[in-house]
């Protein structure tokens, strides 16, 4: 049997009498890539940093590759790659100084990195210059090179993709689907629903401290109430929309707008009878998301 | 486990190195414009005579007494506790544990370094070593100011004396160092850092000066932590050196221990 990469039992985190997180119980697989989805403020931040060491539970403990890491924190960093959710680089040194400073502090070479530098586009004259002189986008490139180009075991990051164009945030999921079929996990902490969906092979939502699924992505997918806007080209009885797992939220004439829960086929079978004018999927918001799983 | 880390000094040297220059430089010209001007210059005169009619209370505080002949060697002790030379001696005492404890963890740029395998004490012993080593180039470059001197101006100073000054300034700046450190590792902002590391130099030294010029307070000096620095009663054997050096030692020891444990502990 895998040994779980990380086992999280009973986390709680209090900043003086404010919740951080509660009795978090969590584990993660090897090769998992698990998506950690929340608001701002629901969490995913003070568990990151938990995992990290960098701050201290109030109750609860932590294991990373079987050791705990309270005790064994120097031996268990070795095999870790970090991209701080919020942080800020030493704006005095340069790019390149500033990849090579961090790859000495540990035991893993950067076998990375050129390949890394490339594949994010960045150039040698951006290496050379000062960080104060980056745009966020590539602070936030800089941040994801340091943590991948160890190559690492174990990567964790908190919402990664902030700041990157859509180009680059394909190469952010391109390396970490690549970790993912070497054999690696991958904590992926996010907001955006979406970006979860599409890399991530099971999903932890989070909220006010708390956390209340942990689902893989397929059953999210099912149990997830979608939204379905729709127009016709022809007069359309609300009532013919009466049918398991579908509501009419509004509508507007010959437009609706449906929650759809579980299987979409049929739905798309009984419509497929009209002239359909116009068809979009409006993302969900985190909150609807998570109405899903308190019904 | 390393507890060394030659890549962290390098990156506090880089940071520091021209503003290190900038004060050893400052340090040794201001000791041989301060000896030039206070005893060879054509001022030099003026200056003594002045001295002499300062109140008795002020001339005993800056430990110099015009027109006997420990004049010349009682002007150049207080050079080397001039406000100047002490606030280039405090500068990187002061700012640095700031910068570099409490202004790292306002900034979050700990979340990636301690996500290595790096053990936290690093940060505050490595400090401490860069202080070591600056404050020792600097107390040399004071030194060498006044020995410049001394040669061009044959005043036939003492540099047994002088070493002496040295290896006291030596450790009582360090102390201040370590104390630093310690207050900077219970701050999570540069700023609160600095107003209190500031706040307690100034504090230390308007006791130093109170219970010193006020005689109903006389007694109160003997807990003074600027007493640990007198170059004027060093030069003049009027206190010991062993003591000095061992009250600072001990200082160090304990601040630089709250340092590390605090900052092991502590949520970054």
């Amino acid at each position: 049997m895998n040994q779980d990469i990380i086992e999280i039992t009973g986390l709680t985190k209090y900043y003086k009498k404010n919740r951080g997180i509660e009795n978090l119980n969590l584990r993660i697989m090897p090769g998992e890539i698990f998506g950690f989805l929340g608001p701002n403020g629901a969490g995913k931040s003070t568990t990151i940093r938990l995992l990290l060491n960098l701050i201290h539970p109030t109750a609860g403990q932590i294991k990373i590759f079987g050791q705990e890491i309270k005790t064994h924190y120097y031996h268990i960093f070795h095999d870790i790659g970090n991209v701080p959710g919020e942080f800020k680089l030493y704006e005095e040194l340069s790019g390149q100084y500033f990849l090579d400073y961090m790859s000495a502090f540990s035991t893993r070479k950067a076998i990375l990195q050129d390949e890394l530098i490339q594949a994010f586009q960045l150039s040698r004259g951006d290496l050379e210059k000062k960080i104060r002189h980056y745009s966020h986008g590539m602070k936030q490139k800089l941040a994801i090179i340091q943590a991948l180009q160890g190559n690492p075991r174990l990567l964790i990051m908190d919402e990664p993709s902030e700041g990157l164009d859509p180009l680059n945030k394909n190469v952010l999921y391109h390396y970490v689907n690549r970790f993912k079929v070497e054999g690696k996990t991958v904590f992926f902490s996010s907001h955006y629903l979406a970006e979860v969906e599409k890399i991530c092979d099971r999903v932890g939502l989070v909220r006010e401290g708390n956390l209340i699924a942990v689902e893989k992505i397929s059953e999210l997918k099912k149990k997830m109430i979608r939204k379905l806007e729709i127009s016709f080209l022809e007069n359309v009885d609300p009532g013919f929309f009466q049918m398991e797992g579908v509501k009419v939220g509004e509508h507007h004439q010959n437009r609706f707008i449906l929650l759809v829960s579980g299987d979409l086929n049929p739905l798309f079978k009984k419509i497929s009878n009209y002239k359909i004018e116009n068809l979009i999927f409006p993302e969900p918001s985190l909150e609807e998301t998570f109405l899903t799983f308190y019904h | 486990m390393t507890l060394v880390r030659i890549v962290y000094l390098k990156k506090i040297w880089r940071d520091q190195r021209y503003v290190l220059l900038v004060l050893v430089l400052f340090a040794a010209l201001f000791e041989y414009l301060y000896t030039w001007v206070f005893l060879k210059s054509p001022v030099s005169n003026f200056i003594e005579a002045y001295f002499k009619f300062l109140p008795s209370e002020i001339t005993s505080f800056l430990g110099v007494q015009a027109g006997t002949a420990f004049y010349q060697t009682q002007m150049l002790a207080f050079g080397y506790v001039h406000p100047l030379i002490l606030i280039s001696f405090f500068f990187f005492s002061i700012s640095m544990p700031a910068r570099y404890i409490s202004g790292e963890i306002e900034s979050k740029s700990f979340d990636i370094l301690f996500s290595r395998p790096v053990h936290r004490s690093i940060i505050p012993t490595h400090l401490f070593i860069f202080m070591s080593g600056a404050t020792a180039i600097q107390v040399i470059a004071v030194i060498t100011g006044t020995l410049i001197a001394d040669l061009q101006f044959s005043l036939l100073l003492r540099i047994y004396d002088y070493t002496r000054v040295a290896f006291v300034a030596f450790f009582f700046f360090l102390s201040l160092a370590a104390i630093s450190l310690a207050l900077a590792s219970f701050q999570n902002d540069r700023g609160k850092a600095l107003t209190k590391i500031i706040g307690l130099v100034v504090f230390l030294y308007f006791y130093d000066t109170i219970t010193r010029l006020n005689e109903g307070l006389k007694n109160l000096y003997t807990f003074s932590y600027f007493k640990l620095y007198q170059p004027g009663e060093i030069i003049m054997n009027k206190v010991s050196v062993s003591e000095s050096i061992l009250t600072s030692l001990i200082l160090i020891v304990i601040f630089l221990t709250i340092a590390i444990l605090q900052f092991n502990r502590r949520d970054l």
